[in-house]
């Protein structure tokens, strides 16, 4: 069977781009902090979000919505009103993280579909059998942690259909057990949808050179003239045993167009576009490529190469303007 | 001190990756001192350091358990392989014989204790920000839970409310902040993660990790991250009492674990100050220069705010 794409839609403008160019399903969250991308100028209000799903919906693309951090103690009605509110507008699915939140989405609106969001990290199919036992969920996502043999083995092992990244930025820690944003910054994915947020962001010439610092810790240096990347924590370059680089990730984004036979092989139903940040320039490009890809890798799955220029163009929009498969591969570790 | 005199003490499991020996030894240590109530016995980080498996870590325990004290038997927080799961199940079966408890580090083992009716300790990585969370754990068998360790401090209460689930709280040690699936001690090394020739074993406190300015940043340990400095809750331990804390979880480090141990005792019991306390373990160094403390308070987790 064809797996499912799944894009991002940050916005309006991108939800339609990415209607446009393909997309069978966008994934969106509401302008607050209930989902893990609660960025300045992101998201939707309920009537952008209403136009949103009208729009997809006439296309015959499905729409989900990503209520997935956990709620903060004493304002948790934020959360609870964003899954009624996916539940008012006719969502297709929501993505939910927080056991008490899968809980009440279950108890108030069984008919619609629950997926656990890769913030809930699961990572084996003991893990993904005791969401689907407690709470009925009907797909995860996996974290970006496993070989795409493990994956394989999930699936495998359970009903609850799988969805993994295929494309955009790495999250190289395993999702939702991650503090490195709080350690720095106070600000968390769990906790206030964000990473390495960009009010924490400082640029500042010193001698010549351009230290990015996120709360006044140096995340990296760049020579004059070499473009500044964005100061995301785990890829900053930092000192340890006398040397100086990349120690935890390269600035690299996530790109499995090489691996598409074997992701159908695998018993994969979703395959998720990271980017709900990105412009709708970008979602058009990124989505139009995995478009053709799949098509390509489902007519004839013996005989699939990805196009050089598939490549040349993930590469051209991509952060780091490079690639990984990431921890899809066993090398990577 | 109010209500923190009935307070026990936990030593959580050792984080770093040692050599088994090195491990016996400071647990057997630990065991035959009175202040500490519980031990956490078990690999969390990467199944690759437990070199002798399954019969080691039991052998252990059942040795510690001569102690009299509590033993858990803690698990890998995050099981991929299904070798590494079957430990999981092995090491639940055998707790439930001996009537030892498991630290459930994933929802995997979480589903592994509820199938066989183990009893089990909620752990630090779970990610229980509400109530409903803490409650559904409980549904499933945890008797006790570490809340994550990015929680406010005055957030406890309201995650909490009247369950009647133990609250440990994470006191003392290097705060565990991230897992991958990169051994980032091997990638420092210049080596991969299958061939990584335990490099984690020559560094017993983790590697330093610096900003480009040469300033301190944080500590490598395997595939895990965690805080430069020691976290340290041990000057607010009547005020953890008040929030609903039972226990207090001491993490294991290189040297000075039973001083922790011990002066943290003392604090609850009111023999000394938790300044004293915190200044006698600091050597005459100013607090904010050894210990963070950041998260206790609602703030970035590697800072240090006084009183």
């Amino acid at each position: 069977m064809k797996p499912e794409l799944v894009c991002p839609a940050g916005n309006l403008p991108a939800l339609k781009a990415a209607v446009d160019a393909g997309g069978d399903t966008v994934y969106m969250g509401f302008r607050n902090a209930s989902n893990a991308r609660n960025f300045e100028g992101l998201n939707f209000n309920r009537e952008e979000a209403e136009t949103g799903i009208s729009y997809a919906h006439a296309r015959s693309v499905r729409v989900f919505v990503a209520v997935n951090t956990s709620p903060r103690p004493g304002v948790d009605s934020d959360w609870t009103a964003s899954i009624d509110m996916a539940a008012e507008l006719g969502a297709d699915a929501v993505i939910v993280s927080d056991m008490a939140l899968l809980a009440y989405a279950r108890e108030h609106y069984p008919m619609l579909r629950r997926h656990l969001s890769v913030q809930a990290s699961a990572c084996n199919h003991e893990a993904l059998n005791f969401y689907q036992r407690h709470f009925d969920i009907k797909r995860a996502v996996l974290p970006r942690v496993l070989t795409l043999d493990a994956i394989r083995d999930i699936a495998a092992n359970t009903a609850v259909e799988i969805e993994i990244f295929v494309s955009g930025g790495l999250c190289v820690m395993a999702e939702g057990r991650c503090w490195l944003s709080s350690y720095v910054t106070g600000d968390s994915p769990n906790m206030h949808g964000v990473c390495s947020p960009a009010h924490a962001v400082r640029f500042e010439e010193v001698d010549d050179t351009l230290a990015v610092k996120l709360d006044g810790v140096l995340v990296n240096r760049f020579a004059p003239g070499t473009p500044a990347a964005y100061p995301t924590l785990c890829k900053g370059r930092f000192e340890a045993c006398g040397k100086q680089g990349h120690v935890m990730e390269d600035p690299y984004s996530l790109n499995a167009l090489d691996m598409l036979p074997e992701i159908f092989a695998a018993g994969i139903t979703g395959l998720k576009i990271e980017g709900r940040q990105r412009s709708k320039h970008y979602v058009r490009e990124v989505v139009s490529v995995w478009r053709s890809a799949v098509d390509a890798c489902a007519a004839a799955p013996e005989s699939y190469r990805p196009m050089p220029e598939w490549m040349a163009s993930l590469d051209a929009t991509s952060e780091g303007g490079a690639h990984t498969a990431g921890a899809y591969v066993d090398e990577w570790r | 001190m109010k209500g923190a005199d009935a307070m026990k003490i936990a030593v959580g499991p050792l984080l770093f990756g040692w050599p088994e020996p090195k491990i016996r030894e400071m647990y057997l240590a630990l065991a035959a001192e009175p202040d500490v109530d519980i031990l956490y016995v078990g690999e969390v980080v990467c199944s690759k350091r437990s070199i002798s498996g399954l019969q080691w870590q039991l052998s252990l325990a059942e040795e510690l358990k001569a102690s009299g004290k509590e033993i858990v038997l803690s698990t890998l927080a995050m099981p991929t392989t299904e070798g590494e799961l079957q430990f999981i199940r092995d090491l639940a079966n055998a707790a439930g014989e001996s009537g030892l408890a498991i630290e459930a580090n994933d929802m995997g083992s979480v589903a592994i204790a509820e199938a066989q009716g183990v009893s089990f300790v909620a752990g630090p990585h779970l990610n229980i920000y509400s109530y409903g969370s803490l409650e559904q754990l409980r549904a499933c068998g945890a008797k006790r839970a570490v809340l994550p360790l990015e929680l406010a401090a005055r957030d406890i209460p309201s995650v909490v409310q009247q369950s009647d689930v133990e609250l440990e709280y994470f006191a003392y040690g290097h705060l565990p902040l991230t897992f991958s699936a990169r051994c980032y001690a091997a990638r420092a090394h210049g080596l991969s993660k299958q061939e990584c020739r335990h490099v984690c074993f020559l560094h017993d406190s983790g590697i330093e990790m610096h900003t480009l300015d040469g300033r301190d940043f944080a500590t490598i340990n395997g595939t895990q991250v965690m805080s430069h400095k020691p976290f340290t809750a041990i000057g607010h331990l009547e005020e953890l009492a008040g929030f609903g804390v039972h226990i207090l979880r001491i993490s294991p480090q290189a040297s000075g674990t039973a001083e922790v141990v011990n002066r943290c005792r003392a604090v609850a019991d009111d023999l000394q100050t938790g300044e004293e306390a915190l200044s006698a373990l600091a050597g005459g160094r100013a607090l904010q220069d050894v210990f963070c403390n950041g998260y206790y308070h609602g703030r970035q987790g590697r800072t240090w705010v006084d009183a």
